[in-house]
């Protein structure tokens, strides 16, 4: 088997290679067209490679060119990198800053809702404020007219006020004026004090004449007009003519009595002419005990003085005489019958007030209310004693008086009457 | 017609002067006379409780101690017993109209008579009725 097999396959092989020197010179035929193509290729090629020498060269200076632009790039790149680092910082920074603006922007929502409150509230007010502005722009106008009034009377006011100030210069004047005339007035008014006290004390002494003219002076009177006219009486027994003589003869000196008594009252109730001097009591009781003398020995009486207190009076000298001579001699009068009278005068200093005391052992008074009658005009307290004739307390009263000072009584009936007098 | 007359005034003249009045007018009258009006008083208290004795009484006002007005006081206190009896004038020098006016308004006395008394101003007196 195997060699017919290998004969076939030689026949195969043998064809097979016929085919293959047939493709070979195909194939040579066709190398030979592609080695024309070649060297037209080649030929190309070479015109190609020195256009690509060029190029080459033309390259090479591109990539030169290139690398310098890649330096250059690189340079840029590494710039950008680290643009880029700082971009992504900036980033990282923006993310922060971005939350923060969200945060921000939620405040800032809140603050724009409670804005949008507010603003409405403003709104209002606005609107409010607004109507005040107009009713503000009425009251202006109002003020406006009232400020012009007003400067109106502010200059009517300045007017008025250098008016003012004129009359005030003129009531200056005037209260100086017044001041002045009310001195005079307060000094005129004192005087008119003292003269009224002068006319109530000539008043109660007109009405105390006048009670002396209508008792005591018409006394006498009436009885001189019923005695005489009984006296024109025919057959008047003798005895009758008589006992009627005698009434008309005592009437008539009563009559001259009291008006000798009205006489000496008058004259201390004239002006008092005489001048006040300083008199030395102790000197003054001498005297008028030199003076009474006869009248206290008769009396069998005792008159002592002590003016160690006060030694010196400034008074009326003619009056304190008479204060003196009527006190003692009252003493005198009322004496105690059995008793040597006593008086006993003496000064006392109290409160810038000289005092003199007379007191005496007599018979004393019963006084009972009735000490401001003892003063009294023809007041008589001891009738069946003597014959006082009710004048001699009542001089001595005004003549203290007179001198301005005040004259008390004490008394106590059977011990003795103390008479003080104050200057 | 009363008889008994009482005069009360310190001055003897008046008091002479009433008496031979008095005595002109009615001779029998019975007159008594006090120059101090407290004796008078005493005497009227005392003397006049038991009878019956119309009086006519002349009182001065101006007196020392009893004034007339002290008088006419007192008197006021009398019993009406006695005060029956008395017919009280005041005879007064005076002319003052207060002394008039005072008197006026005292019931005890009828009237005021001013010095000196005459005649009719008895014979006025004894016209009087008594109880």
């Amino acid at each position: 088997m195997d060699n017919i097999n290998k004969s076939d396959e030689l026949i195969n092989v043998n064809k097979e290679l016929a085919v293959q020197k047939e493709d070979k010179k195909k194939r040579a035929a066709e190398l030979l067209i592609a080695n024309k193509e070649l060297v037209f290729q080649n030929e190309e090629k070479e015109k190609r490679a020195e256009e690509l020498v060029i190029a080459n060269k033309e390259l090479v200076y591109q990539n030169e060119e290139k690398e310098k632009r890649a330096a250059e790039l690189d340079i840029a790149n590494k710039e950008l990198v680290f643009h880029y680092e700082e971009k992504e910082k900036r980033a990282a920074e923006l993310v922060i800053a971005n939350k923060e603006l969200v945060f921000q922007n939620e405040e800032k929502e809140k603050r724009a809702a409670e804005l949008a409150i507010a603003n409405k509230e403003l709104l209002f007010q606005n609107e409010e404020k607004e109507k005040r502005a107009a009713e503000l722009a009425i009251a202006n106008k109002e003020l406006v007219f009232q400020n012009e009034e007003k400067e109106k009377r502010a200059a009517e006011l300045v007017i008025a006020n250098k008016e003012l100030l004129f009359q005030n210069e003129e009531k200056e004047k005037r209260a100086a004026e017044l001041v002045i005339a009310n001195k005079e007035l307060v000094f005129q008014n004192k005087q008119k004090e003292k003269m009224t006290a002068d006319l109530i004390q000539r008043n109660k002494d007109l009405e105390q004449f006048t009670y002396i003219i209508s008792h005591n002076l018409r006394a006498p009177v009436a009885n001189i007009i019923g005695l005489s006219s009984r006296l024109q009486q025919i057959n008047l027994a003798e005895e009758i003519k008589k006992q009627i003589a005698e009434g008309l003869f005592v009437s008539v000196k009563k009559l001259d009595e009291v008006i000798r008594d009205l006489n000496d009252i008058l004259k201390v109730r004239q002006k008092v002419d005489e001048s006040k001097q300083v008199i030395n009591l102790t000197q003054f009781a001498s005297d008028i005990h030199l003076s009474i003398e006869k009248m206290i020995e008769n009396e069998n009486a005792v008159i002592v003085w002590d003016f160690s207190e006060a030694e010196e009076l400034i008074t009326i000298k003619s009056y304190l005489h008479s204060i003196f001579y009527n006190l003692i001699s009252n003493s005198l009068k009322y004496r105690q019958p059995g008793i040597p009278p006593t008086i006993k005068i003496k000064s006392q200093k109290l409160n810038n007030k000289i005092i003199l005391i007379f007191k005496d052992n007599g018979l004393g008074i019963d006084l009972n209310n009735l000490s401001d009658q003892v003063f009294g005009l023809y007041k008589r307290f001891h009738t069946d004693r003597a014959e006082g004739k009710g004048i001699g307390l009542y001089m001595v009263k005004t003549q203290v008086e007179s001198m301005g000072g005040k004259i008390s009584i004490t008394s106590k009936v059977n011990e003795g009457t103390e008479f003080k007098i104050e200057f | 017609m009363p008889i008994h007359f009482i005069i009360i005034d310190n001055d003897p003249v008046n008091n002479l002067l009433c008496s031979l009045t008095i005595t002109d007018v009615q001779d029998a009258a019975e007159i008594q006379t006090f120059n101090f009006p407290v004796k008078g008083f005493e005497y009227l208290a005392e003397e006049y409780i038991n009878t019956t004795n119309p009086t006519v009484l002349l009182l001065d006002i101006n007196m020392p101690t009893w004034s007339g007005w002290d008088f006419l006081d007192n008197f006021e206190k009398l019993d009406d017993k006695i005060k029956k009896q008395i017919k009280i004038y005041i005879l007064s020098s005076s002319i003052d109209v207060n002394d008039k006016h005072r008197a006026s308004e005292n019931t005890n006395v009828v009237a005021y008579i001013e010095k000196p008394l005459s005649e009719k101003t008895v014979l006025s007196m004894l016209d009087q009725k008594w109880m």
